[in-house]
């Protein structure tokens, strides 16, 4: 930390680090980036690192609460993980059919 | 039990119990409470904890049947954990989960007519390999992958159903 950084831009600089689970493959991916990234961001570097493209019908989702990632992609990172209960650990699951 | 298309047994054997071994390793399934025992190289009984929105937990055996691994998918069946490969649970049995409201296709057929004419249980969604067998057909990205998909996707989708707020309870209080 630079010593003139004052408490919130020392919070500003910190990095969050979030586990993103393949639930098909069973794999993780870590990520970590600053709160003021964009979740949209997070979201392009977990499919990116897990080697995947983005199936319209995939779903992302905090494994707490089960908020929609997706739905939140405009908002940063930290203010997301505020409003979602600061879980960091978030669900990828492709398509599923069946009845 | 219907006919299934049969994988290299040997294959299948070491793929299923690597890939549990992983799935396990993660310690995942181990938080949420599940655990298994393997009944022969090509099964395996999950013993799976179910939770309510109001905190009760019940406890459901989840066979695993690894016969056509991982070509399709493990095939998945509710069961009696005393008699895990004996005869399916009847409909209102306590051995079946009810649930509401599933984000994904999802169904447990106590009894399903298959095309070859037999009557079995049918946990039909496309993580499990009886879908593939009773005349149902995946849209686009729902299909199978070997080596994309592993039996963490089944699993999975299942301990999204026995959880909140889609697991509802026992489907009964039948014991068998």
């Amino acid at each position: 930390m630079n010593s003139h950084e004052t408490p919130a831009e020392k919070d500003h600089s910190r990095n969050i680090k979030v586990i993103v689970v393949h639930e098909d493959s069973g794999r993780e991916v870590e990520l970590q980036a600053g709160p003021g990234t964009p979740v949209r961001t997070m979201i392009e570097r977990a499919y990116s690192e897990l080697g995947l493209g983005r199936n319209p019908a995939d779903r992302l989702r905090v494994e707490s609460t089960g908020t929609n990632v997706f739905e939140h992609q405009d908002q940063h990172l930290g203010d997301f993980l505020k409003l979602a209960g600061n879980d960091t650990v978030w669900l990828l699951a492709g398509p599923t059919g069946g009845a | 039990m219907p006919a299934v298309p049969l994988a290299d047994a040997e294959y299948a054997a070491l793929t299923f119990a690597a890939h549990l071994d992983t799935f396990w390793a993660s310690g995942r399934p181990e938080r949420w409470g599940w655990s298994y025992t393997k009944l022969d190289p090509l099964h395996a009984c999950i013993h799976a904890a179910a939770v309510a929105a109001n905190g009760s937990v019940d406890d459901y055996c989840i066979l695993l049947d690894a016969r056509s691994y991982d070509e399709l998918p493990p095939g998945v069946y509710f069961v009696s954990p005393t008699d895990p490969q004996g005869p399916k649970p009847q409909p209102g049995s306590r051995w079946l989960p009810s649930y509401t409201n599933v984000p994904f296709g999802f169904a447990i057929h106590p009894s399903f007519s298959y095309p070859d004419g037999s009557a079995d249980q049918l946990v039909c969604f496309s993580q499990s390999r009886d879908y593939y067998i009773s005349n149902h057909t995946p849209l686009p990205g729902e299909k199978w992958q070997p080596g994309a998909h592993t039996l963490a996707a089944t699993l999975n989708r299942l301990h999204e159903i026995l959880s909140p707020p889609y697991y509802l309870g026992r489907a009964g209080a039948l014991d068998s």
